[in-house]
């Protein structure tokens, strides 16, 4: 059973060399095929009515992108959890009612404390 | 056929993994960042070969995926220019190679020397098998790292929060 | 299943995460009012752990967690330096403007994450333990986020600790490979062979992993940056606690879980020991920052601690505890210090130092009974720590040389102490200040905890038999062969 588990990944495998296929035959074939043009430093640099770039593109990012990257991949964690909880649910309920039912309640309780921390303290206000 | 995939993965994990770290083409950051990710997915074609199917999913999911954006979005907020004209210092770097190789070969000696239990447990790790284990033996795990990501939390609210004065 | 064993564990978290909901509705000038009463809940939790009696082994949870009389020695000396640690975060978090909730929430859940670990008896709960101690430490360390010294030492504990963690999740994948089994010993199954080399590569990487946290010779390069740049009140919790929870786990992995491995190993343990003692001591001498010395200092009791794993007896695991409760109460007396006798983003330099007991003769005395204490002069707790620890070392010595050695080494490294420790007292009293400084004003809870440290340094060294007798009593409970 396991064995052919196994199996029902060979279209994923399928789709990786298709998808690597791809990609490298459309490389190789623009580099076979297309113009042939020389690249100077010069055509590369950010180009502004003709002015000379004085300094490097960017400044500084406010820290709050940071923020709500960092806090979606603590929730993202958190409902990688909850998907095998999913999963078996149903038929533990009827013999491991408590660790099934209670155990994810708790986990959920305790992540709510952290929701509300971030939520009180303005963490998703995008203008704070 | 499972050999030949796992010879293939391993390999594209490990020359990768190399690349990430000591890319002699490019010193730009972004380019480890994307080296990093393809080893992350070797990795996870390694745990489906291992049967870990779910921990494969997520590790795309997760690591793959949302990680390597907050990397990606960390290395785009520092400035390019200055990190690529950084050279590693020799002494550092030497004996940062000669550690890790020591390690490499002291872990490989210990896997060629197997020696694994006599009943290995089942290879089983579908999204079922992990539910089961996550919800009987593992649960105060399971409920510990509830308080760690609520740690974590605390912690990027503080760390980020706008100066008040 | 026996969930009420975990109830001092729970409670912490249930505290922590409590005092986070409190503080969501608090107006900001009661924010104070929330740290005593952390303060009080976790005394009282404190009090509430002597409800428990070091007897047989109990387990929960599948025998993943063990509550014997190691575990509860360690919970309570926790729960103590947790105690301490609030009080002087309490003080210290005037400083940070808003946050005092935050700050005591996380040492909370740093204060539960030692105490898994003191209990963990399974390589899937002492690693998540692990992972929650150094996740809010990291936080912890770079909480005085307006001042550089605190980023950059969150900066180093930060991937040095990710490093830290690899290896030891590194170690136990080999260690599981080898057995197959996740449990240490007991209810969970036998313990550890050293029969395969798997298990042997991987107890070799977890010993490296769980030597971060005690700040051993070759992993200890971040506790002199870390502590001189970290707050004082999270210093003081790495230093008492973090170093507590590792040697908690390491006895329970080298004792207990894997005795012959640990054997086996003994002279690397010993030049561990030793070099950890030299390295400590003599690093130490030429330092002119309060933290810093005590960062360099703690690799050498880590050291001095090790002589007590390396005779394999329960005697030197007896002296070590001991020694980790008299090391507590003095190094949580000098951070306590650093907290309180500095002006806030000064350096704490020792010369700076000078004239301290005139602006506060209390805290010039506390400090030098901690210094005293940490030199290991008697009648202090130090000293009968040590006496404890080279013992067991002497007597070994009877039976290979080579333990005369380690002995001669540490000997060396407590006189090379001598040196720097008494540079601090001569720097409270013989040196004249380059200014004349305001007196210090020692809140009430400050001044509180302070005293209870000074009373655990003076009274465990004049009448060391309680103590003495928790700590072999709590030995006693290892199961060595």
């Amino acid at each position: 059973m396991v064995e052919q588990q196994i199996w029902q990944y060979a279209p994923v495998l399928i789709l990786l060399l298709v998808a690597l296929g791809l990609i490298g035959g459309m490389l190789a074939a623009s580099a076979a095929l297309g113009p042939r043009g020389r690249r100077p430093p010069i055509k590369d640099s950010a180009y502004e009515c003709g002015m000379l770039p004085v300094q490097p593109g960017g400044g500084r990012f406010a820290v709050k992108f940071h923020r709500v990257a960092m806090l979606f991949i603590l929730f993202d964690i958190a409902v990688v959890f909850l998907y095998p909880w999913a999963v078996v649910y149903r038929e533990m309920l009827a013999g491991q009612a408590p660790a099934v039912l209670g155990g994810v309640l708790v986990f959920v309780g305790v992540l709510l404390v952290g929701y509300l921390h971030a939520v009180r303290k303005g963490a998703f206000d995008w203008r704070g | 056929m499972q050999d030949l995939l796992f010879y293939v993965f391993a390999a594209v994990a490990l020359i990768a993994g190399f690349l990430a770290v000591a890319n002699p083409f490019s010193r730009n950051p972004l380019a480890s960042a994307l080296f990093l990710a393809v080893a992350l997915v070797a990795v996870s074609g390694l745990f489906v070969l291992l049967h870990a199917f779910f921990l494969g999913a997520v590790q795309i999911l997760i690591y793959a995926g949302a990680v390597m954006v907050l990397f990606l979005f960390v290395i785009m907020l520092l400035d390019l220019r200055e990190e690529q004209k950084r050279r590693a210092r020799k002494v550092a770097a030497g004996l940062a190679s000669a550690l890790a190789l020591a390690l490499a070969a002291l872990i490989s000696a210990a896997a060629l020397a197997g020696g694994g239990p006599a009943d290995p447990p089942a290879l089983e790790g579908g999204a079922r098998a992990l539910g089961r284990a996550l919800f009987t033996d593992f649960l105060l795990p399971f409920e510990i790292v509830a308080v760690l990501l609520v740690a974590a939390m605390v912690g990027v609210v503080w760390l980020s929060r706008k100066e008040a004065a | 299943m026996n969930a009420i064993l975990t109830m001092p564990e729970m409670a912490v978290t249930a505290l922590a995460l409590g005092l986070l909901v409190l503080d969501l509705w608090t107006p900001a000038d009661r924010k104070g009012d929330l740290g005593i009463a952390a303060i009080g809940g976790l005394a009282l939790i404190l009090a509430g752990s002597f409800l428990f009696g070091a007897g047989a082994p109990q387990y929960a949870f599948g025998g993943m967690y063990v509550l014997d009389g190691m575990a509860l020695f360690f919970k309570r000396l926790m729960l103590g330096v947790g105690v301490v640690a609030l009080a002087a975060a309490l003080e210290y978090s005037k400083r940070f403007a808003a946050g005092t909730a935050e700050y005591c929430a996380l040492i909370l859940l740093a204060v539960s994450g030692m105490m898994w670990a003191a209990s963990a008896n399974h390589w899937a709960l002492l690693f998540v333990s692990v992972e929650l101690m150094t996740v809010t430490f990291y936080v912890l360390v770079s909480f005085e986020r307006t001042r550089m010294p605190s980023l950059e030492a969150g900066v180093k504990y930060l991937i040095l600790g990710a490093l830290a963690s690899a290896f030891l999740v590194y170690g136990v994948a080999l260690v599981f490979g080898g057995t197959g089994t996740l449990g240490f010993a007991g209810d969970s199954g036998p313990g550890l062979g050293t029969g395969s080399v798997l298990v042997r590569v991987g107890l070799a990487l977890v010993l490296a992993g769980l030597g971060f946290k005690i700040g051993m010779v070759p992993c200890q390069f971040w506790a002199p940056d870390v502590y001189q740049g970290a707050p004082a009140p999270t210093a003081a919790l790495l230093a008492a606690g973090s170093k507590a929870a590792g040697f908690a786990l390491l006895l329970r992995v080298l004792l207990e879980a894997a005795p012959d491995w640990a054997l086996e190993m003994r002279p690397v343990l010993m030049l561990i020991a030793g070099a950890s003692i030299l390295y400590g001591n003599l690093c130490a001498i030429p330092q002119r920052n309060l933290k810093r010395l005590l960062g360099y200092s703690s690799i050498a009791h880590a050291g001095y601690m090790l002589l007590g794993i390396v005779v394999l007896e329960r005697a030197g695991a007896a002296a070590i505890l001991f020694y980790l409760a008299g090391y507590a109460c003095a190094v949580l007396a000098a951070f306590l210090v650093a907290a309180l006798a500095f002006d806030p983003g000064e350096p704490e330099e020792i010369p700076a130092l000078a004239g301290l007991h005139r602006r506060s003769p209390y805290l010039a005395a506390a400090l030098a009974l901690s210094m005293i204490s940490l030199a290991g002069i008697p009648p202090l707790v130090g000293f009968f720590g040590k006496f404890l620890l080279l013992k067991g070392v002497v007597l070994a010595a009877f039976d290979s040389r080579s333990f005369g050695w380690l002995a001669g080494v540490a000997l060396a490294g407590i006189v090379t102490s001598f040196y720097y420790y008494f540079g601090v007292v001569r720097a409270i009293y013989w040196s004249a200040p380059a200014a004349e400084r305001p007196p210090i004003a020692v809140s009430r809870v400050a001044g509180a905890a302070l005293g209870a440290c000074l009373v655990g340094i003076v009274a465990a060294g004049v009448f060391p038999s309680p103590l003495l007798e928790a700590a072999r009593l709590a030995a006693g409970a290892l199961r060595i062969p």
